[in-house]
């Protein structure tokens, strides 16, 4: 790949002062115009051109640990556009190497915990986070990770304020987004939809980072039955950032959710080929299956059994996603629960708790499955899925009033949420009538 | 069928770590904030013929911006609130007195293309400027808890953002087309512009970079290469700023409404003689739990950044506060007094590397300009017509230049501050080659104006090219 006159630039830049902030020590001009020159002059460039800059300047100077940090974080960043792990584990190896030599460098120690919160353990990142909250109070950054952590611990009490803390140090995309998420989960879509508009307004020099507010823009239009609006916030965030699979998997959604499966099926399809998630198989079996594919269906269901042999082969014990997607299509209920149960030891929040609730009703656990519900249903999240588990589970139970009330309260939100459970909570409901 | 399976199980491997991310919140975390963040203040009595009882302070944000962008180029942020602070009271003690906040609202119009901009457009309205911003101006008078609000020019016209410079198909005569058209005379008096600009900053970064290998006859400069159009041009010299735009927010104000009483001032040592000024960009906060009260409850706006003097942030705060001094009024830089007192650049490069002879610890001179940092203006210095502008201001006798008289666009800063960091304020050390440092490059990569808003139209980007090398400097704008 030619690099870009850009790059080049950043990289003389970048390379010139390094030197210069070498040989003279602790020089703050240098320091101070090395950051401005490069985030100016990086600003619009891809992640793939950081990683080759950073990649080149650790060559030249693996001495100085700031451009380890640079390029740890930029693989980071490629985590989250691609997915693909390898790059975490690369940044884990530079973050722990930048930490053996210096335990005290502030910025590996801020990349170690975001490198904890993607490896899914979380404890061990509000740990950090709350360390780094000590370290450095002023820095919104870590306000943020602890509040990440915090959430999928659910402590939400405790997340807040260490939102709320975020936000005050410093009212940007990072901390609005979270803010905006915040009040979807306390029951204010309407105050979510505004904030996360005003991340996308403040915007990243990340295109990816603004093109994942979009998305969840969507996602929050979408779960409030707001169709057209929600296929225009994806369509905006592919434009900021082509191909981008959480943007056309919403893409998928809105166009199912019409009834177009061919749509459905090709936007959905071109996300799976970028990342293959089995939430992604999960959606185009529900696809083929409406547009009367059956053998295109059962190709996706056989991927969805191959990732979890390969997750059972490599002793992964918890995933909410697949326990939805076995409850979902009732297919090996009793793995459906044991991974619901066993991402209880790794968080707490309101969706793992709907995952153990889902698994336990389709296993029959009624009232188990009540008490999980109950959990997380604790602040009346706008989440249909969440509103139609709950039905079911209150039908189950014999409470016929309030399961009606819950159904009709999912399809309400949105009366196409899911391609299957949609139907189902439909046919439900007629049938407690 | 041994191939599709393959396939699958790759893609399988693959998936099992993806579902890691995929299933938790996996929120951004900015390492920068690009709308937000300011570059350049300058603020300093119109040159304009006939205009010399006006002040002028524009602020630039959002550098090294790549003139050929496209297709949405660059546009101000909605969520930002865009402030100029004034300080006329209290001997200038850093708290404002009056602030011109700037506001801005996009507006997506129907567009059945997929660029923001579209065909040859015919002037400011032209319905082709598909992303179109508009803004209001708020004058707050903090004395007397005043705000006038302004969202039209006195003839009822919005107050447009002037389209990026595309090329001359689109935009053809760029600047009396879109460009001046877009500065506006509001109802009061009051000149505003915002939209698109070149960079006026001019440095040779590069070369201050590569271990301060100035380029000859820099970092000395004698006779000629030390005059506005002297210096040594490319690639002797380089400017790494040339053939940038940047977005430009630019007020014009009678002074008269700027001084405690309302005065021309004539007396510089009368207290009304004297303002100070710096500019800061703001988010709003926002309340993370719903409250029963009030559901939509958005708080005060928060300061994410601020600029006063060049180079301040640059060359004298330290890294791991600059986060903190951008947060901070500057009622409070005494607290960065150390940083500001005992730079390092003087004692360790201009001193240590190049052993020229500069003043002890503490540097009372520069604390006088950056303690507390606002862009000091005596009003009563009369404006030096443009022919006669010289580059060092006040250090070549032009005193209404940096950092009496604020700061012109043709002030050459960096010299300026090398030759102050070096001394050359303080008795004993206004001595060579102390007045005569610099960088080598001693003018801007294009012609300023001498009308409001006096940047430079910004480059075309049709016309942009970096092929040669120059960062495209000597592209015209027109």
């Amino acid at each position: 790949m030619k690099p870009s006159l850009r790059f080049v630039i950043s990289l003389f830049c970048v390379s010139a002062t390094g030197v210069f902030a070498q040989n003279s020590g602790a020089d703050r001009l240098a320091q101070a115009y090395q950051d401005r020159i490069l985030t100016e002059s990086t600003s619009s460039m891809k992640t793939d051109d950081h990683i080759a800059m950073y990649e080149t300047l650790v060559k030249a100077q693996p001495e100085i640990a700031h451009y380890q940090n640079l390029l740890a974080g930029a693989y980071i960043q490629k985590v989250r556009e691609s997915m693909d792990f390898s790059y975490l584990d690369r940044a884990s190896q530079i973050v722990n190497a930048v930490l053996a030599q210096d335990s005290k460098d502030y910025e590996a120690a801020r990349l170690r915990t975001e490198i904890s919160l993607e490896r899914h353990d979380f404890r061990t990142a509000a740990q950090y986070s709350t360390a780094l909250t000590e370290w450095s109070p002023m820095d919104p950054w870590n306000w943020g990770t602890l509040g990440d952590a915090l959430t999928e611990l659910g402590e939400y009490e405790k997340a807040a304020d260490a939102y709320q803390k975020m936000v005050s140090l410093r009212p940007d995309l990072s901390s609005y987004n979270r803010a905006a998420y915040f009040r979807f989960v306390y029951n204010d879509p309407v105050s979510a939809e505004k904030i996360m508009r005003m991340a996308i307004a403040a915007g990243s020099p990340m295109a990816e980072n603004t093109a994942w507010c979009q998305v969840e823009l969507g996602k929050i239009l979408l779960k409030t039955g707001k169709l057209k609006e929600s296929g225009q916030s994806f369509q905006t965030a592919l434009r900021l950032f082509p191909n981008y699979h959480p943007a056309l998997a919403g893409m998928a959604q809105v166009a199912a959710a019409q009834g177009d499966w061919k749509t459905a099926i090709t936007a959905m399809k071109r996300a799976q080929a970028a990342t293959p998630l089995p939430d992604y198989a999960a959606a185009l079996y529900d696809y083929f299956t409406a547009a009367d594919e059956p053998k295109e269906a059962e190709k996706q269901k056989e991927m969805i059994f191959v990732i979890d042999d390969l997750g059972q082969a490599t002793k992964e014990k918890a995933n909410r996603n697949l326990a939805i997607i076995y409850a979902d299509h009732d297919w090996k209920l009793d793995r459906a629960l044991e991974l619901a149960k066993a991402e209880l030891d790794v968080r707490g929040d309101i969706y793992t708790y709907d995952a153990l609730a889902w698994a336990l009703y389709k296993t029959r656990n009624y009232a188990a499955a009540a008490d999980a519900m109950k959990t997380a249903m604790q602040f009346s999240t706008p989440e249909p899925a969440f509103y139609y588990h709950a039905g079911l589970i209150a039908g189950a139970l014999g409470n016929k009033e309030e399961a009606r009330s819950l159904l009709k309260k999912a399809l309400e939100l949105n009366p196409n949420f899911d391609t299957r459970q949609a139907l189902a909570a439909d046919r439900a409901l007629k049938e407690l009538s | 069928m041994l191939t599709n399976f393959r396939r699958t199980l790759t893609l399988a491997v693959f998936a099992c770590a993806s579902t890691f991310a995929a299933s938790h919140r996996n929120g951004p975390l900015l390492l920068e904030d690009q709308t937000a963040n300011l570059n350049d203040l300058y603020v300093f009595r119109s040159y304009e013929a006939g205009r010399g009882d006006y002040l002028v302070m524009s602020m630039s944000v959002q550098g090294f911006q790549n003139p050929d962008n496209g297709p949405s180029y660059y546009k101000f942020s909605d969520s930002v609130l865009y402030r100029f602070n004034i300080n006329n009271q209290r001997g200038l003690d850093g708290n404002p007195d009056i602030q011109i906040d700037f506001l801005f609202q996009t507006q997506l119009r129907p567009n059945p293309t997929f660029v923001s901009y579209f065909g040859a457009l015919k002037g400011i309205d032209d319905p082709g400027i598909f992303l179109y911003q508009t803004y209001t101006v708020a004058i707050r008078n903090l004395a007397t808890n005043t705000t006038t609000y302004i969202d039209m020019d006195r003839n009822g016209h919005a107050l447009s953002v002037a389209p990026p410079n595309i090329g001359p198909k689109t935009t053809p005569d760029y600047e009396p087309t879109f460009g001046h058209p877009s500065v506006f005379t509001l109802a009061n008096g009051i000149r505003v512009f915002a939209g698109p600009r070149d960079d006026a900053f001019y440095f040779d970064s590069g070369a201050t970079f590569d271990t301060l290998n100035f380029r000859p006859p820099a970092p000395i400069l004698t006779g000629a290469a030390d005059t506005n159009s002297g210096g040594a041009s490319y690639p002797s010299a380089v400017d790494g700023f040339a053939g940038y735009n940047i977005s430009l927010i630019a007020v014009e104000v009678p002074i008269k409404m700027l001084t405690p009483d309302g005065t021309f001032p004539t007396d510089t040592t009368k207290p009304n003689a004297h303002i100070g000024v710096w500019a800061s960009t703001h988010r709003q906060m926002v309340t993370v739990r719903p409250s029963p009260a009030d559901p939509i409850h958005y708080g005060n706006y928060v300061q994410v950044d601020r600029v006063g003097n060049p180079l301040t942030v640059e060359a004298l705060i330290p890294l791991p506060v600059k986060d903190f001094w951008n947060r901070s009024a500057p009622a409070q830089d005494q607290q960065f007094a150390q940083y500001i007192g005992n730079p390092f650049f003087a004692s360790g490069i201009l001193n240590g590397v190049f052993g020229l002879k500069v003043p002890p610890a503490p540097r009372n001179d520069l604390l006088g300009v950056f303690v507390p940092d606002i862009m000091r203006v005596d009003l009563t210095i009369p404006p030096t017509p443009p022919a006669s502008q010289n580059r060092l201001g006040p250090l070549a006798g032009d005193n209404a230049g940096w950092p009496f008289g604020g700061r012109r666009p043709i002030d050459d800063v960096v010299d300026i501050g090398l030759r102050a960091l070096a001394g050359v304020l303080v008795k004993g050390f206004g001595v060579a080659p102390n007045t005569e440092l610099g960088d080598g490059v001693n003018s801007n990569d294009v012609p300023l104006q001498n009308v409001f808003p006096f940047h430079a139209a910004p480059h075309a980007g049709y016309l942009h090219s970096q092929e040669n090398g120059t960062n495209g400097r000597g592209t015209a704008t027109q």
